[in-house]
């Protein structure tokens, strides 16, 4: 059974710092990791490969450091990996990305593709699907369990409140959910990952990658105040006293206090449900 | 990526400062652009020798005036058949849209049968046609008949932008759609704008909300774009409007379906990001025990709500520190915040400064929670949750 | 909290202030602890080995620095037990301290101040102020400082700063915050001065910025110079956050190293040091405005007790070091403890303020941690194993019963713990509830945890007679067994038509209090206080009478300025200097304790009593008579409050 797993180094968005002069991103010294949704994919794999045999594949597009997740993953225990590297798949937009990785993909052996649900950085979610639409697969998004029976694959999705389990016996794409395994430590093994250049993948279309390739383009950024800090801002143009009590109120608004309702538990349980605030939000 | 005239530049380093995304370094008197370089040509702008040269691609002009007008996907819920409110919540921002476009909004609907009253609810949002193709196939979503059926509407029918709702399905949809398209798909936008190209600007948070980029897609059409639910909200522009529905036939074959789903029930164990979710219930120690912090749990799936814990929930072991909310837990800013059992006696720990409407269920008058909420409800906690399970169930009709 | 692999990749990273390497972000902040030897006029402020014991103990515990407050001007001292800086006579213990801490690959930074207008008891000879004005903490008003006056403070500045850089001290700051004189000169409100030390921004910041050029100049340029900066005294007419951001720029500008955030002042004493009414974190937003103002390295204060908390706000940019004092006073393993990723091992501070402020400011100590103050036999290291392993039986599960448990099953012990009810805690149970008093139930959540993680068998729901100590037959027993509350029988209630309950009641039912209620305070401590709190939170009418001079007289200070704010606002009606001598009806008869005038007071549908409690001992009596090794700690010895019993207990753990 092959398995190919696709993968993405990414900046720890947690530690991405803006430059509070220039609003701009500050990359230097960010530390840079796997894409954990596709931690959880690779040792999905790695366990699917231990319960079933095969051979697990794993496979980046990146700039040169990327090597590092994939000898990442190759210390996890995958077999082989490759690095899509050329200066002209710079400025891949998820269209061109996901072309470029369904191009090399469809030359290898595979039954399974994994990818993780979604990458740190962009969240967008959509590069599995477009690589399952260029090799003309199904695809599983939202999956947190797959496995093996005979020759069928049985997937779990998980859907907000629902869950689905689906089967086939065809070749498949799945976007794993980042809960769906505790990956495990690496252990230093001999292989490296390969380098593949533009002109080694079969059948490449220059104009399908990188900035040529992508329909979309970012025109602006700026810095996003809307994150949530975890601590209060006191209003500093509020007299002493308040400004001491705001603190003291956790920087909530002492509202007046409102008239308690009363009664029966099945009453008020009535009353919560016909609060319109709750209509609004009851699907 | 941009390209640097090395006759031009003067190595004054402006660009290398401008570059929101760390892309450019000053090497040798000259720039170099690495591989993080997105060609979004701020560089272009502030470089003082014009020096910068963005890499441009043709735009068939002719070619992109053929897309006209907007049109949203509509979803349904999956068990009552009704249509989800994010879409007309889509029908609002496309019809704003629309309007500085000077186009139509139409809605584009796959079901298995058509949702009563949807021509008016529709029509009301501001909504000129609903699209419907209507089968027994299309009542269970299948991603490839209905990414197939909508690239051959979109064939068909050449929209200019389409807007599709990023929900799971939404997100399973679009993309796949995207490729069979070959256009650009903007998920997760958090607004839109037009530019003087009559090009849709797409706005979007990213690097984990920290950065908000700007995108377009001036080459392809359709321009699609994915929301989330309660972005923006339902307005109804045109009360008493009822939409004209155009029903499309396309053979659709089940035996095409691929792959078979097995079993559809309720999620057990899900904990939905409580940093997210528009809707928070916290349970606090006043629930009492494990058993009954399930039993809150059970009421947050029921309404699709991501359940939080207090501290001291956590340090009882009823609950996972994943799910602490408050100083040293998640900062939660919901649009509705329900609280089963919390006293608010640690007022800041609680996540309720930046709640839109809270609702607190205590037992003791005196718990400070009640001078922080908008309703006051005094009685027994567990007892009332559980009656709102039950209620919720036969609403439901299951 | 076990289950977290959070790494605090921050929290434990190192970092730089000039060429001074910190090994990690805590920062012990400087404080006055009171343990300086006072020997009379002139012969006062000694540092001393107490002194050098209690900052080696959080060097011991993990911190990458600590910063030792001290006076530079032995005539303005704030307390003569406040160790002066520019004493020659320190030297050689200031030596040892430096060499000490070095040892754990600490820092030891020198915090000099001048007490100026503040005094915290026997005021000095004279106040000073950049101009006359009364000062809150005392009856004294206060001198205007001549320029000649001013010169020689200076000079003492550079004389503590030069003593202990040649000592090996790796640092000096200085406080523009709270007490002390700088802060006034800096203040628009404090500094009326006609001279060029007042009137403009420029004039305002002249004589800080004179001391600090004075001492750079005796330093070097290497040497780091902090400030520890007030950015809002949270004074009417004082100055906000938008002027303490100027201020920190100015100092940017003159080449201080680094900046600490700090607030309040004697006006507002209660967010100077605030207690736990004023929420965790409260001052996040002032590091990380600073941070947006100035380039140079910022340390964050104010309530903050976590590691995760402390992660949290280094991630958000709201500092680059992160300031804790009380809760390293409280456990100063704090650090040593995140590093081993046992956070729930970690003792939270509660901010009660009783032990470190209570007394005063005569001594600080720390109500859960016996070792505060007094390191050399209660630090980190003293526990010894016991020489032989015994099998103790620990009656009562309160605090003190827990706390007795957890030192003796830590040396080694085979411990049970028997509780008659169905939870742990005792007493604190009940405060927990009193408003904004929950985090003392920290106290006993601590204890629970230490007693699991030792192997103590805990036996709910079983009361303990003498036959149950018969069938397991201990070799030492310990009676915890608390006390009751007890309605004083010099109050006449044989016509009562209302309900007369005491306070323990009252906060365990809440159905028995009513709608106008009178509360009886014998003792001034929070058995009223906090009761009142509640009561009045409830939305009832109350009259709170005291046989103190005022309410709380006996409940630290931060907390009853605050208590009381909070009951005058809600309309209580608080009557001083009274005791009941009768209840009729619903009629209350107070009488003054002085002038025994006695006056009626009506209406009332409940009485809450708060008067002593009695040892509830009869057991304890009884296993000792039947020639049992027993001891007894905690409120069943005599009640008193938490600080006490805990020190009870950790005296009996330690001398099984």
């Amino acid at each position: 059974m092959n398995i190919v797993v696709c993968i993405k180094q990414v900046p720890d968005t947690n530690e991405v710092q803006i430059n509070k002069e220039t609003n701009n991103l500050v990359r230097e010294g960010v530390p840079s990791i796997m894409n954990p949704f596709d931690e959880a994919g690779v040792e999905l794999s790695l366990r699917l490969k231990e319960n079933y045999g095969g051979k697990v594949t794993v496979v980046s597009m990146g700039p040169g450091q990327a090597e590092e997740v994939l000898q990442q993953a190759l210390d996890m225990g995958a077999d082989e990996a490759y690095l899509l590297s050329d200066r002209t798949f710079a400025g891949s937009d998820t269209l061109a990305t996901g072309y470029l990785l369904s191009q090399f993909i469809g030359g290898l052996e595979y039954d399974l593709i994994v990818c993780g649900a979604e990458a740190i950085d962009g969240s967008t979610g959509q590069v599995g699907p477009i690589i399952a639409e260029n090799l003309n697969i199904a695809q599983f998004t939202y999956v947190n369990g797959i496995a093996r029976e005979g020759k069928k694959w049985k997937i779990t999705r998980s859907v907000g409140k629902y869950m689905e389990q689906h089967e086939t016996e065809q070749k498949i794409l799945v976007c794993v959910m980042r809960q769906s395994a505790v990956p495990r430590e690496g252990k230093s093994c001999g292989r490296t990952p390969e380098k593949v250049g533009a002109g080694a993948v079969e059948g490449l279309n220059p104009d399908r990658v990188g900035s040529a390739g992508s329909p979309t383009r970012v025109v602006k950024i700026q810095m996003s105040d809307s994150r949530q800090k975890s601590y209060v801002v006191i209003d500093d143009t509020l007299p002493a006293r308040e400004r001491i009590q705001m603190i003291i109120n956790g920087g909530i608004e002492q509202k007046a206090q409102v008239e308690f309702m009363r009664g029966s538990a099945e009453s008020l349980a009535q009353k919560i449900l016909s609060i319109p605030e709750m209509s609004k939000v009851l699907p | 990526m941009v390209r640097i005239d090395e006759e031009k530049c003067i190595g004054c380093g402006i660009c290398v400062e401008s570059c929101p995304f760390g892309a450019l370094k000053a090497e040798h008197g000259t720039v170099l652009v690495m591989d993080t370089c997105q060609n979004c040509g701020v560089c272009a702008d502030v470089c003082p020798e014009a020096a910068i040269l963005k890499e441009e691609k043709e735009v068939d002009k002719e070619d992109i005036d053929r897309y006209k007008d907007v049109y949203i996907a509509a979803e349904l819920e999956p068990v009552t058949g009704r249509l989800r409110k994010v879409t007309l919540e889509l029908l609002a921002e496309g019809r704003r849209i629309a309007d500085e476009l000077g186009e139509k909004l139409r809605l584009l609907l796959l079901c298995g049968s058509i949702p009563e009253g949807l021509p008016e609810q529709a029509g009301a949002c501001g909504c000129d046609e609903v699209i419907v193709v209507k089968d027994e196939i299309l009542r269970e979503y299948n991603t490839d008949i209905y990414a197939d059926l909508i690239q051959k509407i979109c064939q068909k029918r050449c929209p200019s932008v389409l807007f599709m709702p990023a929900t799971e399905t939404g997100r399973d949809l679009a993309p796949r759609v995207s490729a069979k398209l070959k256009t650009g798909l903007t998920a997760d936008c958090t607004g839109f704008d037009v530019d003087k190209d009559r090009n849709l600007v797409q706005i979007r948070p990213t690097y984990g909300g920290n950065i908000m980029a700007s995108i377009i897609t001036p080459g392809c059409r359709p321009q699609m774009a994915s929301v989330r639910p309660n972005v923006f909200t339902v307005r109804e522009c045109s009360a008493g409007k009822r939409a004209q529905i155009t029903e499309m036939d396309f053979d659709l074959d089940v035996n095409s379906k691929r792959t078979r789903r097995t079993y559809l029930g309720e999620n057990p164990n899900s904990y939905k990001n409580v940093a997210e979710s528009d809707v928070v219930i916290v349970a606090g120690y006043g629930v009492g025990s494990e058993e009954n912090f399930k039993k809150i749990e059970r009421l947050a799936v029921k309404m699709g709500a991501a359940l939080g814990a207090t501290r001291k929930v956590v340090d009882e072991g009823w609950a996972p520190f994943d799910i602490q909310v408050g100083q040293t837990g998640k900062t939660i800013a919901p649009d509705l915040y329900i609280s089963f059992g919390v006293s608010g006696a640690l007022q800041h720990t609680i996540g309720i400064r930046n709640a839109g409407h809270v609702i607190a269920v205590n037992n003791d008058p005196a718990a400070p929670i009640f001078s922080m909420c908008d309703e006051a409800i005094l009685g027994e906690c567990v007892e009332i949750a559980e009656q709102m399970g039950r209620m919720l169930d036969s609403q439901e009709g299951r | 909290m076990e289950g977290t692999n959070q790494k605090f990749t921050k929290l434990l990273s190192p970092f730089k202030i000039g060429k001074m390497e910190l090994k990690n972000r805590f920062i012990f902040l400087p404080h006055l602890t009171g343990y300086a030897i006072d020997e009379g006029w002139m012969d006062c402020g000694l540092f001393s080995e107490r002194n050098i014991q209690h900052y080696v103990e959080r060097a011991k515990g993990g911190a990458a620095a600590v910063t030792v407050s001290q006076n530079v001007d032995p005539h303005s001292m704030m307390s003569d037990e406040y160790p002066v800086g520019s004493d020659p006579r320190n030297r050689e213990n200031f030596r040892r301290l430096a060499e000490e801490v070095h040892k754990y690959g600490c820092r030891c930074i020198t915090q000099l101040n001048h007490g100026g207008h503040n005094t915290l008891k026997n005021p000095p000879q004279i106040l000073v102020a950049p101009s006359q004005m009364p000062e809150p903490s005392c009856h004294f008003n206060t001198k205007e400082l001549e320029k000649e006056e001013m010169e020689q403070i200076k000079d003492y500045y550079v004389k503590a700063a030069v003593l202990q850089q040649g000592v090996g001290w790796d640092a000096v700051e200085l406080k523009i915050a709270h007490d002390g004189l700088l802060r006034t000169f800096i203040s628009p409100l404090f500094n009326k001065r006609e001279d060029e030390y007042g009137g403009s921004f420029e004039n305002m910041m002249r004589y800080p910025l004179e001391i600090i050029e004075a001492i750079r100049k005796a330093v070097g340029p290497d040497y780091p110079i902090g400030i520890r900066l007030c950015v809002d005294e949270f004074i009417e007419g004082g100055y906000s956050m938008e002027y303490g951001l100027k201020v920190a720029r100015r100092l940017e500008e003159a080449g201080v190293d680094y900046l600490s955030t700090d607030a309040g002042s004697f006006s507002s004493f209660y967010m100077e040091i605030p207690p736990a009414v004023v929420p965790l974190g409260f001052a996040l937003y002032m590091s990380a405005e600073l941070k947006k103002t100035v380039d140079i390295p910022v340390i964050a204060f104010g309530r903050i007790n976590d590691p995760v908390q402390a992660e949290m706000l280094l991630s958000e940019n709201c500092a680059d070091l992160v300031g804790m004092c009380r809760q390293l006073i409280c456990d100063p393993e704090t650090p040593n403890k995140t590093m081993r990723g046992e956070l729930d091992d970690i003792r939270h501070c509660i901010a009660c303020n009783e032990g470190c402020l209570g007394n005063d400011g005569i001594d600080v100590e720390c109500v859960q941690n016996p070792g505060a103050g007094r390191e050399k036999y209660f630090g980190i290291g003293t526990l010894t194993p016991a020489e032989a392993g015994k099998k103790v039986l620990v009656i009562g599960g309160g605090i003190s019963g827990m706390k007795a448990a957890e030192i003796a099953a830590k040396r080694g012990h085979s411990v049970s713990l028997y509780e008659q009810s169905d939870k742990l805690g005792g007493q604190v149970l009940l405060i927990e509830k009193m408003p904004y008093r929950a985090e003392v139930g920290e106290v006993y959540r601590y204890l629970k945890y230490q007693l699991k993680r030792h192997g103590v068998d805990i036996h709910l729901n079983t009361r303990v007679d003498r036959q149950l100590v018969e069938q397991e037959a201990p070799d030492v027993i310990i009676a915890a067994t608390g006390s009751v509350p007890v309605i004083p029988d010099y109050i006449k209630m044989d016509e009562a038509g209302i309900r007369v309950i005491d306070c323990r009641q009252a906060m365990r039912h809440l159905e028995l209090i009513g709608q106008k209620v009178l509360i009886f305070d014998d003792i001034g401590y929070y058995q009223a206080g906090g009761t009142a709190d509640y009561v009045t939170a409830l939305g009832a009418d109350t009259t709170i009478v005291t046989t103190s001079n005022f309410l709380g007289c006996d409940i630290e200070g931060t907390n009853n300025t605050l208590l009381l704010k909070r009951l005058y606002e809600r309309g209580a009606e608080i009557i001083a200097s009274h005791t009941i001598s009768e209840i009729k009806g619903d009629k209350v008869t107070i009488r003054n304790v002085y002038s025994q005038a006695e006056r009626v007071l009506g209406g009332y549908d409940t009485v809450i009593i708060a008067a002593q409690s009695s040892s509830d001992n009869q057991l304890y009596k009884e296993l000792k008579a039947a020639g049992k090794d027993i001891r007894a700690v905690g409120d069943c010895v005599a009640p008193r409050a938490i600080e006490q019993v805990i020190f009870d207990a950790e005296l009996a753990g330690r001398g099984i």
